[in-house]
């Protein structure tokens, strides 16, 4: 114990001598006259740097919209040159304009919207068994001390394991049909919903309990005045985070085995080198993954909105 | 033997976390053994015990499933270290710059929707399904977290501490490596180590899709699946999750092994 705290004493001693050190040097400086220096970096506020003043005054007076296109119009830019004098042949890196042709070309001719739509009907299905399941076991994993003794340690090994490592046993013991797809979206949607919402439960303020302890509220009136409310910030959380991962998961399972939806429309076109299928489908996976994270955090913050600001 | 006492430490096993957390699993594994026994499922879905030993023990399988982990942490490793050095990169420059921000926010944001294996059919198109192919997609993944850690963690510097830097007069690099950077060092840590296990499925599912031909342990399982050899499926399978799980456990203590200097509060 005493060897302890004096290992303790002696670090501080040595932390402050390495202080003092410092400082010196630096008191020096500002001293030394540096006030100019001092003075801009103070005035150029939130980024812990300004940049050079020259660069500064450049990037300052360059108009934002500029800053923000910079990149993308570069790659663009790159990409159209690579692909217009063949630096890559076609069929590896095709030319924007064929990637926008294709696009309208899938959209009309309905090849595209036809997977996607299989794919999204698969969403809506997985995301809807992974919402009931992962809420039923969150509250139960919340609310109840003894079902989190017994279930809870197996359910937080299985949660550290994704749901694509087990896919080929997944495939040996359900097939390759749509229970696989099922079954991996709705376990991509109750991991990340039943932990959140059983933390939720578990958080709410022991006075609230308490409160409706004394005012002796029934048990249901118990959940629907006080832990709903209480857990619905956590819940809100888990249900954006579990629809995220269900399509994921289902592009994940698509790409892997799969005979129609978007992944395997993707997987597909690569086989026969039609590239820009392959990038139409990349951007349309991404905007789907961002449309359903954009949508479902608008929805939390009207949801949540009588809570106001904290 | 005391009755009472006996009974009580029944009770006390009754009730202790660690017996009941050993309940599910140990059900699990009887009601297997009841199946494979009495036949309820065909053998070639769920394999007897002593099968499975077998092949446990069969130096083909063991050593077929060593090369493969092997070479797969080979990749692991080189794509992880690409990725991490862009992603600290892209992250600190981001956090550092709104400036840099903006050019390169919006695009990082933009690939980080599209779900990760979807980059697959294009970078086997673009780098073969050689062990390049994997190494970029496995930079790729790894490069997401640490973005998003690196350019939280600079972000959330104290503006106590940088005013305190500015006092001082700290030229850029000492800001950099006395004050933005010790203070954001845990966030880079945590980030670094969810990458790491991040990278490591990916690395397998990556080897899942480009299939057998590719090696690794991922193109092992996915060989024996196809054979129909469920032992070494299942045997692959448990390997990839355990090391999973023991990389996620033997990490965890690290950030705050490495930063016990820090003062908690």
């Amino acid at each position: 114990m005493s060897t302890a705290l004096g290992r303790k004493v002696a670090a501080e001693a040595a932390g402050g001598a390495a202080t003092q050190a410092h400082e010196t040097p630096a008191m020096h400086l500002v001293t030394g006259g540096n006030e100019a220096a001092l003075q801009l970096s103070v005035s150029a506020g939130q980024p812990p740097f300004a940049w050079g003043p020259a660069l500064a005054r450049l990037w300052h007076s360059a108009p934002l919209v500029f800053q923000y296109a910079l990149f993308p119009l570069s790659v663009l830019l790159v990409w159209w040159y690579a692909s217009g004098t063949e630096l890559l042949p076609s069929n590896i890196l095709p030319s924007p304009g064929a990637v926008f042709a294709s696009f309208l070309d899938l959209l009309h001719g309905g090849d595209i919207a036809e997977h996607l739509f299989i794919s999204l009907w698969r969403v809506a299905q997985g995301a809807a068994l992974g919402l009931v399941l992962g809420l039923a076991l969150g509250v139960a994993l919340g609310a109840s001390p003894a079902f989190e003794s017994w279930i809870g340690p197996s359910f937080r090994i299985l949660v550290q394991i994704p749901s694509i490592a087990l896919i080929p046993l997944l495939m040996m013991v359900l097939g390759i049909d749509d229970s696989l797809k099922l079954f991996i979206m709705t376990k991509a949607c109750v991991v990340p919903l039943a932990l959140v919402t059983a933390d939720g439960i578990r958080n709410i303020p022991p006075a609230y309990l308490e409160v409706a302890r004394v005012m002796k509220l029934s048990r249901w009136t118990l959940y629907r005045r006080v832990v709903l409310p209480g857990a619905m910030p956590a819940i809100a959380t888990g249900v954006r985070q579990g629809v995220a991962h269900v399509w994921v998961a289902l592009v994940a399972v698509e790409v892997m085995a799969s005979a129609e939806g978007i992944g395997y429309l993707m997987t597909w076109s690569r086989q026969i080198f039609q590239l820009d299928v392959v990038l139409v489908c990349v951007a349309l996976i991404g905007l789907i993954g961002f449309s359903l994270d954009y949508g479902l955090r608008r929805a939390e913050s009207r949801l949540l909105r009588w809570r106001g600001r904290e | 033997m005391s009755h009472p006492a006996a009974a009580s430490a029944l009770q006390r096993l009754w009730h202790s976390r660690r017996f009941r957390g050993l309940v599910p699993p140990a059900l699990l594994l009887v009601l297997w053994w009841l199946a494979t026994t009495h036949e309820w499922v065909s053998p070639l879905v769920l394999v007897p015990f002593g099968q499975l030993y077998d092949a446990a023990l069969d130096p083909q399988v063991f050593h077929s499933l060593a090369e493969g982990i092997a070479s797969t942490f080979a990749r692991l490793l080189q794509g992880y270290g690409i990725g991490i050095g862009i992603g600290l990169a892209l992250g600190v420059g981001m956090g550092l710059s709104k400036a840099f921000d903006r050019i390169m926010g919006p695009s990082f944001h933009a690939v980080r929707q599209v779900a990760i294996l979807a980059w697959i059919p294009l970078l086997t198109a673009w780098f073969g399904t050689g062990d390049l192919c994997k190494i970029v997609f496995v930079a790729i993944a790894a490069a997401k977290p640490v973005v998003m850690g690196a350019f939280e963690g600079v972000r959330s510097t104290p503006a106590q501490l940088l005013e305190v830097g500015r006092v001082l007069g700290f030229s850029r690099l000492k800001m950099l490596r006395w004050v933005i950077l010790p203070s954001s060092a845990p966030a880079i840590v945590t980030a670094l180590q969810l990458s790491l296990i991040y990278s490591w499925f990916a690395a397998i599912g990556a080897e899942y899709v480009i299939g057998v031909m590719s090696g690794g342990i991922g193109s092992v399982v996915m060989g024996a699946q196809e054979h129909f050899r469920t032992d070494v499926v299942l045997l692959g399978v448990t390997l990839i999750a355990a090391t999973g799980v023991a990389m996620n456990k033997g990490l965890r203590g690290l950030p705050d092994y490495l930063f016990r200097w820090r003062t908690r509060g």
